[in-house]
């Protein structure tokens, strides 16, 4: 659309007095009010069109979609009635439809140039194949819909933002593999709403990482072994863990971590961390996560090769962990001899003398390979 | 570009009524126009912006150095960008989106522009009709046309007589 140049009026006489009409409105360029009604549901820009003639047919022009709960006939007319080739965003937000109309819609807004879809769908429709195709999606919202399948063609080339809000799965395995097929994945949102055998994200490229798991009216999802691989990872979240055992690759660039533990019945089970930390020199953060520590039970920390780094992170873990039973150190092979281990036990005791629970205790082992399924290399 | 000494550069900004303003390049360049003018080389003097009167220009430069104060985090700016608007009346909030669509702004147009469509949701076409001042130009004959060509819309709206 062609931008129109100013039409300013003057309403200087109107100035002082209060409940004066405010034309400005009409002064703002066509794609200036568009840019605006992208912000409307489209039932209320759609609206706008009987304000006046000059915005009988503005809201076709929208690159936006926002439908929210209509009819089936009302979205294909919308679809049909838009005068605009591109379609940059579309949330759809839908209660029961044909699959063949949802995917059609699907079709329409990713041969329109998608970049961003927000799909809501309260009857767990199934997703149309194509979906996890599409080259334009930038930004992907899945909230209630699934299965997201295990294999397939699947391939979002351009997809840096997924959020997996309360989806289904076809098996633990369809997580992995969706992710895999984000070459350049920098956000990633998942609440898990089923119970897992094991939840595993693996990402070389993520960098903010919310996992959270449902819990609502006593129903509440979980699993067994959360496992986290990834080496870009800046923040990291985990909201109402009902994991019993997490496991965190290597993640020199965290800078925040938020991890909760869920305290059902006051009865917290034994849970562990494990984090295998490597490389770099990982800050200490400033703040003290506030959930991480005051529920944490176990810490297990692997690998530890007596880097200078990794004692700053035992003293930083002893110090503020408050209720802590108890802390594994397993050393590296490289440690192998008594002189060797003895040193690290030493550095180490004194942080003991700091620690945030009295009744920690600290236990020194050799690390065996066979106990973490999937080993880092450098 | 900017010189690279330790020293920040100052730009200055000329607004259409021929007020001079100072302004850090470093917040200034949150402009894409402005950005295009100082990689261009064409910032040594006063960049004049024809389009932007002094009282608008003097709140997007407020808007710059308030915003550009804030390390990377986009809750901190989702905060400051909803006070920063939360005093303005409707014809600032106009003002303001020509201003930040001239000078290239996506950050601030967006947040405008959220605003302006909040005032809107779900209001009725005679209630927005007298806030905006639109005047209603069709005829009755076409305007009852075009409402039975969306009466879809109506469902769910705030309604008055004017409706």
């Amino acid at each position: 659309m062609e931008p129109h140049s100013k039409r300013r009026r003057k309403h200087s006489q109107h100035e002082d007095q209060n409940p004066v009409p405010m034309d400005r409105i009409s002064d703002l360029t066509e794609s200036v009010i568009c840019h605006i009604l992208s912000f409307l549901r489209t039932k209320d820009s759609v609206r706008t069109s009987i304000l006046a003639r000059r915005w009988r047919y503005l809201w076709a022009y929208v690159l936006t979609l926002d439908l929210y709960c209509e009819e089936e006939t009302v979205i294909n007319r919308v679809l049909l009635l838009r005068k605009v080739q591109t379609l940059h965003t579309l949330r759809l937000n839908v209660d029961g439809c044909t699959e063949y109309g949802l995917e059609t819609w699907i079709v329409f807004a990713i041969t329109h140039g998608l970049q961003k879809l927000d799909l809501y769908l309260m009857d767990q429709e199934i997703l149309p194949a194509c979906l996890f195709t599409c080259k334009t999606l930038v930004d992907l919202r899945l909230h209630s819909c699934g299965p997201i399948p295990m294999d397939g063609p699947m391939f979002l080339p351009r997809l840096k933002k997924l959020q997996l809000i309360r989806v289904e799965y076809e098996a633990d395995e369809s997580l992995p593999y969706l992710i895999s097929c984000c070459p350049v994945l920098e956000e990633l949102l998942v609440q898990l709403f089923t119970d897992m055998a094991s939840c595993n994200v693996s990402s070389p490229t993520v960098k903010r990482l919310t996992v959270d798991f449902y819990f609502f009216d006593g129903d509440r999802a979980g699993c067994d072994m959360l496992e986290i691989n990834t080496p870009a990872l800046e923040y990291l979240k985990i909201a109402y863990s009902f994991c019993d055992h997490i496991k965190c690759g290597v993640a020199t660039s965290l800078i925040e971590a938020d991890i909760s533990f869920h305290d059902e019945d006051d009865n917290l089970s034994a849970r562990s961390l494990s984090c295998d930390e490597k490389k770099g020199s990982t800050e200490p953060p400033e703040q003290v996560p506030k959930c991480l520590l005051s529920h944490l039970r176990i810490i297990k920390v692997v690998k530890i090769e007596g880097k200078k780094h990794e004692f700053e992170i035992i003293r930083y873990l002893l110090r503020n962990t408050q209720v802590l039973e108890k802390m594994d150190i397993e050393y590296a092979q490289c440690l192998a001899s008594e002189e060797d281990i003895s040193t690290l036990k030493k550095t180490i005791s004194p942080f003991q003398r700091e620690r945030g629970s009295a009744a920690c205790e600290v236990a020194f082992a050799p690390f065996r390979e066979e106990e973490v399924v999937e080993v880092e290399d450098e | 570009m900017a010189a690279e000494t330790g020293t920040p550069t100052t730009l200055t900004l000329k607004s259409n009524d021929d007020e001079l303003f100072s302004v850090a390049e470093s917040a200034a360049i949150l402009s894409v126009t402005i950005r295009n003018m100082v990689e261009d080389g064409c910032a040594g003097g006063v960049i004049p912006l024809d389009n932007v009167d002094g009282k608008t220009l003097a709140s997007v430069i407020t808007y710059m150095n308030g915003i550009s104060a804030i390390p990377a985090d986009e809750e901190k700016k989702k905060s400051y960008r909803d006070k920063f608007l939360s005093d303005k009346d409707f014809e600032t909030l106009a003002d303001m989106v020509l201003a930040a669509n001239y000078l290239n702004m996506s950050c601030l147009m967006d947040a405008v522009s959220a605003k302006i469509a909040q005032v809107m949701e779900k209001k009725s076409v005679g209630w927005v009709r007298r806030k905006f001042g639109i005047e209603n130009d069709y005829t009755p004959e076409e305007e009852a046309a075009v409402k039975e060509e969306h009466k879809w819309t109506f469902e769910g709206v705030e309604t008055d007589d004017d409706n």
